[in-house]
């Protein structure tokens, strides 16, 4: 299916291409599709492309001399449906309170017991949109509506590697520590992002993501 | 090997950068001031590629453990080994045992010094930049950082003059994608108004102080950024993204800067000046 797609130039050497703003499934094929497309017609033009939710950035290598014609060239590429590789990441989590230090406030904000806050977290199939923030970092959409918060109105300076954490409509899990404004609720030990690898994470726009609780000993 | 003996602010290993790895959330990262470095590489016959050190602000102390050839580019600064002072752009030697130290800054903030035969620390992710999350993110006193020693780089790689450190505080930009999500009014103030590289200011980005925008400023649903992006903060003042900023970010991007005056802020220091000047495509 194609959607509209707005083109900007972003600077001397990309392009954004943006769909409206959704956090959805179609959205994500159209924009998977048309990554593939862009990356196999100037493979050797492009530095990078960097998909977002509702984007794709295009970097060239040299200045965009004619923009208009790399958008027309665009808008008459073939984008066949891609096959996403649906990778499913079973994700452990330990929600054991000394690892997730919001639960109790996450519990007075939703009003559920902390069992129930790991029950919904647990039960919900989540999907890969992109990643950023930090190298590693998964953008994941799905989760419950009845477990969004605002997020912190204070970040930490410090949020641990491997916290699992929620803010507003979004769950993730941080790869590295860093500061960090979500409301951190369990912890895993899993390695996403190794720079040793190329490519550094396994992680795909597409993939899912199921969380499940652990004791850790 | 060259060994650390004293630290400024900051001192950094820096490359071109990480190239296709944006997707994966990793930075792309390497010389803030990227023509500096370019000079600097060029200057000893390194390739383009080559590892290189950046000296932000004085109080830098190298110790060079084996004869080197060395050039230094960027800002203008009191650097001196033992017995000499190291005047700018001009090739020179080190020999083992001479240490060398950098003083006072007189033009721009970040001296690149490149070694013939280049840094030669692990590459991660195809760049030897440093980067927190991907490598260690600093360098501390008593390290020691390998280089090749050669008498000179191949050559070849042609010639780069250097650029002149703007004594101006415009900086070039084209409209950003939501640009025209501010008003005329706000447009107008914001390319009117006289802004300030505050002390929360890095390498990730530089926080500007100044009058800020009136109005309500929400953000957008997370997409791509690069370093020369200007976002707006909810508090209607903006933050200039740099080498190691991130990915993506939710802000407003209001203004793209042009890539040599990226090289321009790199050598602004805390509490320089910025003017926003924008260019139509």
């Amino acid at each position: 299916m194609l959607l509209p797609i707005r083109y900007h130039r972003f600077s001397t050497n990309a392009l954004l291409l943006e769909w409206h703003p959704a956090r959805d499934i179609s959205t994500l094929h159209s924009i998977t599709a048309m990554d593939h497309a862009i990356q196999s017609q100037w493979r050797d033009e492009l530095i990078e492309t960097v998909p977002a939710y509702h984007s794709l950035l295009v970097i060239m290598k040299s200045t965009l001399h004619n923009p208009d014609r790399l958008i027309s060239q665009i808008k008459n590429l073939s984008t066949p449906e891609v096959f996403l590789q649906n990778q499913k990441h079973i994700i452990e989590v330990d929600y054991s309170p000394r690892h997730g230090v919001d639960l109790d406030y996450v519990s007075m904000q939703t009003h559920f017991s902390i069992d129930q806050i790991i029950q919904v977290h647990t039960s919900a199939t989540y999907i890969v949109h992109l990643m950023g923030f930090l190298p590693g970092f998964v953008y994941l959409s799905g989760l419950d509506p009845r477990l969004h918060i605002p997020r912190r109105s204070q970040p930490r300076i410090r949020v641990p590697k491997g916290a699992v954490a929620i803010a507003s409509e979004q769950t993730g899990i941080y790869p590295v520590e860093s500061p960090g404004g979500w409301h951190i609720i369990g912890h895993t030990d899993q390695e996403f992002f190794n720079p040793r690898e190329d490519p550094p994470t396994s992680f795909r726009p597409g993939d899912t993501v199921q969380f499940v609780s652990i004791q850790s000993p | 090997m060259i060994k650390i003996l004293r630290l400024g602010s900051q001192l950094c290993i820096v490359d071109r950068g990480r190239h296709g790895y944006r997707r994966y959330g990793v930075p792309t990262g390497g010389a803030m001031d990227q023509h500096s470095a370019l000079v600097a590489n060029t200057l000893v016959g390194n390739h383009p590629d080559a590892a290189l050190l950046e000296l932000y602000q004085a109080g830098h102390r190298l110790h060079f453990m084996q004869d080197a050839t060395v050039v230094l580019a960027g800002a203008n600064a009191d650097v001196s080994t033992d017995d000499r002072p190291i005047p700018i752009h001009q090739v020179f030697k080190m020999h083992a045992g001479e240490t060398l130290s950098v003083g006072t800054f007189i033009q721009g903030v970040r001296i690149y010094l490149a070694i013939a035969g280049g840094i030669k620390t692990t590459p991660l992710l195809g760049s030897r930049s440093l980067l927190s999350g991907v490598s260690g993110d600093r360098i501390r006193i008593g390290d020691i950082l390998p280089f090749d020693s050669v008498s000179s780089g191949s050559k070849g790689h042609g010639h780069v003059s250097p650029m002149p450190i703007s004594s101006h505080n415009t900086i070039s930009a084209t409209p950003g994608p939501e640009w025209h999500r501010l008003t005329a009014a706000a447009q107008r103030q914001l390319l009117n108004t006289t802004y300030y590289i505050t002390e929360q200011s890095d390498r990730m980005g530089y926080r500007l102080a100044g009058t800020a925008l009136k109005g309500k400023y929400p953000g957008i649903m997370t997409s791509a950024v690069l370093p020369g992006t200007v976002q707006l903060l909810p508090s209607g003042l903006p933050i200039i993204l740099m080498r190691d900023c991130q990915t993506t970010g939710g802000y407003l991007r209001i203004l793209q800067i042009l890539p040599e005056d990226i090289n321009q802020l790199a050598q602004r220091p805390i509490n320089g000046s910025v003017v926003f000047e924008i260019q139509d495509w």
